[in-house]
């Protein structure tokens, strides 16, 4: 009785530690994950910056003129009336 | 014997009596019970009447808390573009003792591109603790981070839109988060949002563990909307800075606004100064000059006394009053009407004509039409500008002010004033924030047109419109005019103020124009101060602002509605001046080789579609039910584009949230987490999740489900 008693308490034991060092790893594997959001957030608003200044005004306007590209008068310039 | 006897009797007594006289294991035994006493009174002690405070020593070895900060909110242009958002960055802490492996960190480091400076200071044993100096990219410094005694730390930096006027308009944010100007000023409290205390749990290294109880996430600030256009700005900033450039100017500001709404659409500013960071086009007063004298003339013509074919004597030029002699900046005619007035922006004209208003009227014309009082638009460090009451005018203030000295304006205070003319006689309050919403999506403020007063009727402001049509037309103005497109507008050409006085030699040159004429969907207001190569405000502000209504016309998207400005569109005016015809010859030629590649491209997709593989890739185009040819010339084009199969775009990868109602809380979580939602559990919450069951939500965003406490 008092074996049954013990064996089952370290199995009890057992699994309580199991258990609780899985979810220890899980949540460093989520910490991982978290972690790696943030840096891929970050990185994504970088690239996101540098493709809205690429595509600006200011970046494409001076290499249009190295081109010889003029902005148009007004007369060449056709409003399509919907 | 008797002795004896006594002897062996009190030996005896004390051999039947142990208890009472114990011996040494006794005492031991004694002493272990004692002791096993007191452990358990100790435990229970601790355990029972100090159990909480040991529960709480446990917590805080255990859990730990730590700030996240919270990402200030996006500020968009009213296109939506991002002009600002912020970005985590990284600052490094290494504790040297703490560190294991030495070398491997110091591999790290360098290739993050940390300082060897840095490296040498963080692998250093007889230091405590070290600051690394800069922020990185987390994805740049994970390697580093991942070392024991490395310790990162979270900060938000914010990314700007590369644009010089943009930045003067959103302001700054310190390398400490705190707003410094502009937008991030104006609206900081909203901005900001709220950082998160949340408490981690730790292993036995101290490293923190994601949990979900008692977790929190920082509550991102309110994302602004403003009213500017990003193509638009950036036009005005390149013309600006061209123009400044060119003409040697100690400065400039432009600035647009759609004169209906009150909406800002573009505000450039540009200094010598490169380090003067302020909006100056709301912060700088100036003297606005001749762009005066249509708020008087419509307030004459309001008042019966004057009408605009109404001549007056100009004394060709030159006239004397209060011991001070006007001069006018051409040789006019003798008498000249009021339009002509303004046509030729005589100085002359406009005083003798504002003879007949009282200086109380003088100046509540001014006054009506916002100047001397800030417009309220949301940006800090507004100057309401100078206007002051007649009774501080000197003798010669009357005539000044008419002439638009003595009295200070800013930039967006003449443009909002131009834009009572524009729409038919109502000040309108300028406004730069269109919308600001919650991080939820839910819309905190939206602006509305603002009317703060109506300053002349809409029969004057046409009166006025056509007035500034002339000056554009024939004036003064001509260099703003378009071929295919009417604009009015006023130049000024005030001497520059220093100090108190007029230095001879340095001007405010300045043009104000409504676009188009008819139906204004700009007022551009364009100044330079103090340019070197030519100072006449028509000359060369008139052309800056030509320069940048063709390249708004140009621009896919810069605020105009087009299909509106087509009603506007006329035959173009035969330029006649040697450039114009030069100018004619050279647009005859490239849209001759425009005909011909059309035509060329024409032929090509026709031969394409004569092949399989092109049948296959080009639907039959719709037919074209009839084509006007273009009214001048007589020419249709037709490009044939070949049809684009789209793309189906992807399945929305939204997803609702399940019913865990009934379910325990093991269940709930495990529900919650297979649909691909994080949970946490708020202690004390509702029972429910936020958001409720049903409700579509992105994957990984967090569900909350409250616990008993």
């Amino acid at each position: 009785m008092v074996a049954a008693l013990l064996a089952g308490f370290l199995i009890v034991a057992f699994a309580v530690i199991w258990r609780r060092s899985y979810g220890i790893t899980q949540a460093r594997h989520l910490g991982e994950l978290d972690r790696r959001v943030v840096q891929l957030e970050a990185a994504r608003a970088r690239l996101a910056g540098a493709i809205r200044d690429g595509s600006g005004r200011p970046q494409i306007a001076p290499a249009a003129e190295k081109l010889g590209m003029i902005v148009p008068d007004d007369r060449q310039v056709r409003i399509i009336h919907r | 014997m008797t002795g004896k006897s006594e002897s062996f009797t009190a030996r005896t007594f004390v051999r039947t009596l142990p208890l009472r006289y114990p011996n040494r294991i006794a005492i031991v035994h004694g002493s272990l019970i004692l002791f096993a006493f007191a452990l358990i009174a100790k435990a229970g002690y601790e355990q029972l009447y100090r159990g909480r405070y040991w529960a709480g020593v446990g917590r805080r070895q255990h859990f730990a808390s730590s700030g996240l900060p919270a990402p200030r909110g996006a500020i968009e242009d009213a296109s939506g573009e991002t002009l600002v958002e912020s970005r985590e960055l990284v600052r490094v802490s290494v504790a040297p003792r703490e560190v294991q492996d030495r070398v491997a960190l110091a591999r790290a480091m360098r290739r993050a591109g940390i300082d060897p400076r840095w490296i040498r200071m963080a692998t250093d044993t007889t230091r405590k603790w070290v600051d690394v100096k800069g922020f990185f990219l987390p994805t740049a410094i994970a390697a580093v981070a991942r070392q024991h005694g490395v310790y990162a730390k979270p900060v938000m930096e914010r990314v700007y839109a590369n644009s010089g006027g943009i930045r003067r308009i959103v302001g700054r944010v310190g390398p400490e988060g705190n707003a410094l100007d502009g937008i991030e000023l104006a609206l900081d409290s909203l901005l900001r949002g709220d950082t998160a205390a949340v408490r981690v749990a730790r292993d036995k290294s101290g490293r923190s563990l994601a949990a979900p109880t008692g977790s929190a996430e920082a509550l991102p600030g309110s994302s602004v909307t403003l009213t500017i256009n990003r193509g638009l700005q950036d036009i005005c900033d390149r013309a600006l800075a061209a123009a400044v450039d060119s003409l040697h100017a100690s400065g400039g500001d432009i600035v647009v606004m759609n004169p209906y709404t009150g909406e800002v659409l573009a505000m450039a500013s540009d200094r010598s100064d490169s380090a003067a960071a302020a909006n100056t086009a709301v912060t700088e007063p100036y003297e606005p000059g001749s762009t005066v004298k249509p708020f008087v003339a419509a307030r004459l013509i309001a008042l019966g006394k004057a009408r605009p074919e109404e001549t007056i004597n100009t004394y060709g030029g030159h006239y004397t009053t209060e011991g001070r002699t006007i001069n006018d900046a051409e040789e006019h005619a003798a008498v000249m009407s009021l339009s002509d007035v303004i046509k030729h922006s005589s100085n002359v004209g406009i005083v003798r004509f504002a003879e007949r208003l009282s200086p109380r009227e003088k100046f509540e014309l001014l006054r009506d039409v916002g100047f001397g009082a800030p417009t309220a638009v949301l940006l800090p460090a507004e100057s309401p500008g100078t206007l002051r009451e007649p009774g501080r005018w000197s003798k010669q203030s009357a005539a000044s002010v008419m002439m638009g000295y003595e009295v200070a304006v800013t930039p967006l205070q003449i443009v909002a004033a131009y834009s009572a003319i524009a729409n038919g006689g109502e000040l309108v309050a300028p406004q730069i924030v269109k919308k600001i919403r919650a991080p939820d999506g839910t819309v905190q403020y939206s602006a509305h047109r603002r009317v703060v007063r109506r300053v002349m009727s809409p029969a004057v402001a046409a009166t006025m419109r056509q007035m500034l049509r002339d000056v554009v037309a024939g004036g003064t103005s001509t260099k703003a005019d378009l071929a295919t497109l009417d604009v009015a507008g006023k130049s000024g050409t005030a001497r520059h103020n220093v100090h108190g006085h007029y230095e001879s030699g340095k001007y405010t040159a300045s043009f104000v124009g409504l676009f188009p004429d008819d139906k204004p969907q700009f007022v551009v207001l364009v100044k330079l101060d103090d340019p070197q190569d030519g100072y006449y405000g028509g000359i060369v502000a008139g052309s800056v602002t030509n320069v940048v209504l063709r390249a708004a016309l140009a621009a896919r998207n810069a605020a105009l509605n087009l299909d509106e400005l087509a009603t506007s569109v006329h035959a173009p005016r035969p330029d006649t001046s040697a450039a114009g015809r030069a100018a004619g010859r050279k647009r005859r030629a490239a849209d001759s080789a425009t005909a011909a590649a059309v035509v060329a491209a024409n032929k090509h997709l026709d031969s394409l579609a004569a092949t399989d593989s092109g049948k296959r890739a080009m639907r039959p185009l719709p037919p074209l039910a009839s084509v006007d040819p273009d009214p001048r010339t007589g020419e249709v084009f037709v490009v044939k584009l070949p049809a684009v199969s789209r793309v189906a775009p992807p399945a929305s990868s939204l997803r609702a949230v399940p019913n865990v109602e009934g379910l325990p809380l093991r269940g709930a979580v495990r529900a919650l987490h297979a649909a691909g939602f994080r949970v946490q559990l708020v202690p004390g919450g509702p029972p429910g999740p936020v958001p409720a069951a049903g409700t579509a939500l992105g994957p990984g965003r967090v569900v909350r489900i409250g616990v008993p406490q």
